[in-house]
């Protein structure tokens, strides 16, 4: 039995990135992979900062001979992931850790390791690091934030496009990650492409020039980035004032209703990844994230027809506030 | 206005498996190590019985948590990787292991590609392995200065 080590003292190469407010620190044999993460590149490893590691080899078995779906698993503290017949990665909750063993292919990826791999590492460590990923798109208006949660299909992306181009900034069209930061709670983004369905075109002519390709939970969408296709000005985090819980309707219009903290506290906690009892300690700490969060402004928006529509009736709203 | 959708969605799905509950239980001797083994599938649980034994008296040296998984893609050469305390091996999704030696578990989730006989010569024998190789590297901690030449083991 031959059994491939990966051993992060052994990896030539070593280098910390600062990454939706945790510090990523990866060890590597491989120059592409530090290429493809070089945009949240930091110099130093700050004491007392979320972190967590990621250690990733490339492997001499060959390219991979498939695309196959990504295939998760889990057990306990352990969850696995492949993405092709050569890459094969074990998220350790307990340890903190990711470990990878690739193919050349996927190394020389840059999307996969800025779109795929790191939104998937904090989304299945974050709880463990402190990090909270909330379902919600998030924008900033000078200075305060405004999250947008809401069901798969309820249009945060398309609304957090359509505020972007009316002076939000974008940090996330769908996870979001939250961090409590002493008394106050802050979100972060990575800068991921924003995802829009195939229909989004009739609401944003910029999409014209692109094709619609499979996603990863296999729907057709555009998944492109904001800030070069729609002019879209980006920032990677936010002090959240504004909690909007976003509900369509199919008769075109839009109103707000206050809602009460616990019905969003309610939506958040309903779409956490449910985690095993040997992480109860993390399950509590998030919860308290959570509670922090939703003692915010909450908001219910029922909105129906183009996403401008209410853009800018939220415009309005966080003009007057 | 009405509300063509309702915003609070109920629970979500288990995707990654995490809860599949393992109710059928068994202890096994392989050569020295006791092991109590936890799973979700009767026709697993069937090939284990020929090493069972009955002697609760001795406290299992490691748990698998064996889980029965719907994926129906082929088995693949296995891919072994350790990172200490941990090792993991891949045959495609249909047959994935991890070996936390600290905590001496096992799991693996066992796609339909793996049956009676794909259990007992193939699966089994590398679970067993793992084990092993588990109990000799908890020894080594233990015992640093101890080389054990009987493990093979390279980097890639």
């Amino acid at each position: 039995m031959q059994i491939h080590t990966i051993d992060r003292e052994e990896m030539p190469l070593r280098q910390h990135f600062f990454v939706a407010g945790a510090i990523c620190r990866v060890s590597t044999n491989s120059p592409a992979i530090m290429n493809a993460l070089w945009q949240w590149r930091c110099s130093h490893d700050a004491a007392g900062v979320r972190s967590f590691n990621l250690d990733v080899r490339v492997g001499s078995l060959g390219d991979r001979t498939d695309h196959g779906t990504p295939h998760f698993r889990g057990r306990d503290h352990l969850v696995f992931a492949t993405f092709s017949d050569r890459d094969l990665f074990v998220f350790d909750l307990c340890r903190r850790s990711v470990v990878g063993f690739v193919s050349k292919q996927t190394a020389e990826d840059r999307r996969f390791w800025t779109t795929l791999l790191i939104p998937i590492a904090l989304g299945v460590l974050g709880p463990a690091i402190g990090l909270v990923p909330v379902h919600a798109a998030c924008l900033d208006w000078n200075g305060k934030g405004l999250m947008i949660a809401g069901a798969s299909g309820a249009g945060k992306s398309t609304l957090a496009v359509a505020l972007s181009q009316r002076g939000f900034s974008l940090l996330s069209d769908d996870w979001t990650y939250v961090a409590q930061e002493g008394p106050s709670v802050t979100a972060y983004g990575i800068s991921a492409p924003v995802k829009l369905l195939a229909d989004a075109p009739l609401f944003f002519p910029e999409l014209s020039r692109f094709e619609p390709a499979k996603s990863l939970n296999g729907e057709m969408a555009f998944e492109v980035d904001a800030g070069w296709t729609f002019g879209s000005p980006v920032q990677s985090q936010s002090n959240p004032s504004w909690l909007v819980l976003l509900e369509r309707v199919a008769q075109t219009g839009c109103e707000m209703a206050r809602l009460v903290g616990d019905n969003m506290w309610t939506f958040f906690e309903r779409n956490l990844e449910r985690l095993p009892a040997t992480l109860a300690e993390t399950d509590v700490r998030r919860s308290e994230t959570i509670a922090e969060l939703t003692k915010k402004d909450c908001w219910l928006l029922r909105y129906g027809g183009p996403p401008q529509i209410a853009a800018e009736a939220l415009r309005q709203f966080c003009e007057g506030m | 206005m009405k509300s063509s959708q309702t915003a609070l969605c109920t629970e979500p799905p288990d995707l990654l498996k995490r809860f599949v509950p393992t109710p059928l239980c068994a202890s096994l001797q392989f050569e020295n190590a006791l092991v109590h083994v936890q799973t979700n599938d009767l026709s697993i649980l069937n090939v284990l019985r020929e090493y069972e034994t009955h002697s609760a008296s001795r406290h299992p040296q490691f748990v698998w948590k064996l889980v029965r998984d719907d994926v129906q893609l082929p088995l693949q050469p296995p891919t072994i990787i350790h990172h200490d305390p941990v090792t993991f091996a891949s045959m495609g999704p249909a047959c994935l292991v991890a070996v936390d030696h600290e905590k001496r578990e096992l799991f693996a989730f066992l796609g339909i590609a793996v049956d009676a006989s794909t259990l007992r010569f193939h699966v089994l024998p590398l679970l067993h392995e793992l084990t092993q190789s588990a109990s000799v590297r908890a020894t080594e901690d233990l015992i640093p200065d101890h080389k054990i030449s009987s493990m093979s083991t390279s980097n890639a």
